[in-house]
């Protein structure tokens, strides 16, 4: 089972058009997710992991959630939780805009699989430390536009129009993206103040 | 348009069942957030660039008027996200019923090539006028 995971994220990462191409565009939700949660589980534990090690507590100065327990477990839930809501609205959300352009040739269901295996390969590259979040970020858009353009066989074009065009113009999530950068920002640079300080 | 009522096949999507369950973890979520998250003030980049407001300028603003059953205020601020959580709220409610009750559901049947151009259309016109309001509006 592992060994089909890293398969399956290894041909996602390294040929998304190959991967998406093949991919089975029906069968049920319960794959997909399971991918996506298998997926967002390891960089979650990786992104908690290195949070804590930075000492920047649960999302550093961007919020805290000590309902949730705070630092590594309020991290790692959160991530796991917002991972899963973010996976189905952001499908819907790419789906609306490919309905939209007329580009939607294959029910909802085929846009939540190249988002789903997207998604749970590209948490994996928060494995690397710190930027590993930022990069798999940018390069999960790469793959929604590949993958959708090979599941709903339009062209690339329309494909990049649906992803990018609500990442461009909502700017909420943006911000909220740019708001987690800049904390982290400011929160080394008040680490690497303090750590002169104390010297 | 022919709309029809009936049983789930075999393998198809849930989608009551499915948004029903997304959107009551998002009302989880926006209660936890409510209660326990303190986020800094957001900054919309689109606006610092453009000087104009984006579409989802004001969405958090509403979302929160709408949960103090302040509509009018809700659709002021944002009317995609004020006029998207009114529509919401009976699909929500049919949703949760045929999904408790496991009860036939609506679904299109047909939509023809003319009434699928004309919704497309009438989509972009109904964000381009929520847009435009925010614009006009001054937010």
């Amino acid at each position: 089972l592992v060994q089909r995971f890293i398969d399956t994220a290894r041909a996602a990462l390294t040929d998304p058009k190959g991967f998406y191409s093949g991919m089975r565009l029906a069968g049920g939700l319960g794959p997909p997710v399971t991918y996506a949660v298998a997926g967002t589980c390891v960089g979650a534990l990786a992104g908690a992991i290195w949070s804590s090690f930075a000492s920047f507590g649960s999302f550093g100065s961007f919020g805290s959630f000590p309902g949730a327990g705070s630092g590594f477990m309020g991290t790692l839930v959160m991530t796991l939780v917002f991972g899963m809501i973010g996976l189905f609205i952001g499908a819907g959300i790419f789906h609306l805009m490919l309905s939209l352009l007329g580009a939607a040739r294959q029910p909802f269901e085929a846009t939540l699989r190249v988002v789903a295996y997207g998604a749970g390969s590209t948490a994996l590259i928060g494995i690397v430390p710190f930027c590993g979040g930022i990069i798999g970020a940018v390069y999960g858009l790469v793959l929604y536009v590949v993958g959708l353009s090979a599941a709903h066989e339009c062209d690339t074009t329309k494909s990049a129009i649906a992803v990018l065009t609500p990442a461009v113009v909502c700017c909420v999530l943006t911000a909220l993206l740019w708001s987690a950068i800049l904390a982290l920002i400011f929160g080394a640079a008040a680490m690497g103040a303090a750590g002169a300080s104390m010297q | 348009v022919t709309l029809e009522l009936r049983s789930l096949r075999r393998g198809e999507t849930d989608h009551e069942a499915l948004w029903a369950g997304v959107a009551a973890s998002m009302a989880v979520m926006f209660v936890a957030w409510l209660r326990v998250v303190e986020w800094p003030p957001i900054l919309c980049p689109f606006r610092v660039l453009t000087g104009v407001p984006c579409p989802t300028c004001g969405a958090t603003r509403a979302l929160f008027a709408f949960a103090q059953g302040d509509l009018v205020a809700s659709l002021r601020l944002n009317p995609l996200v004020g006029g998207g959580l009114l529509l919401a709220l009976p699909y929500l409610a049919y949703a949760t019923l045929v999904s408790v009750f496991r009860l036939p559901r609506l679904r299109i049947a047909q939509v023809g090539p003319g009434e699928a151009r004309l919704t497309r259309i009438a989509t972009w016109v109904v964000l381009a006028a929520a847009w435009g309001f925010l614009i006009v509006d001054g937010r």
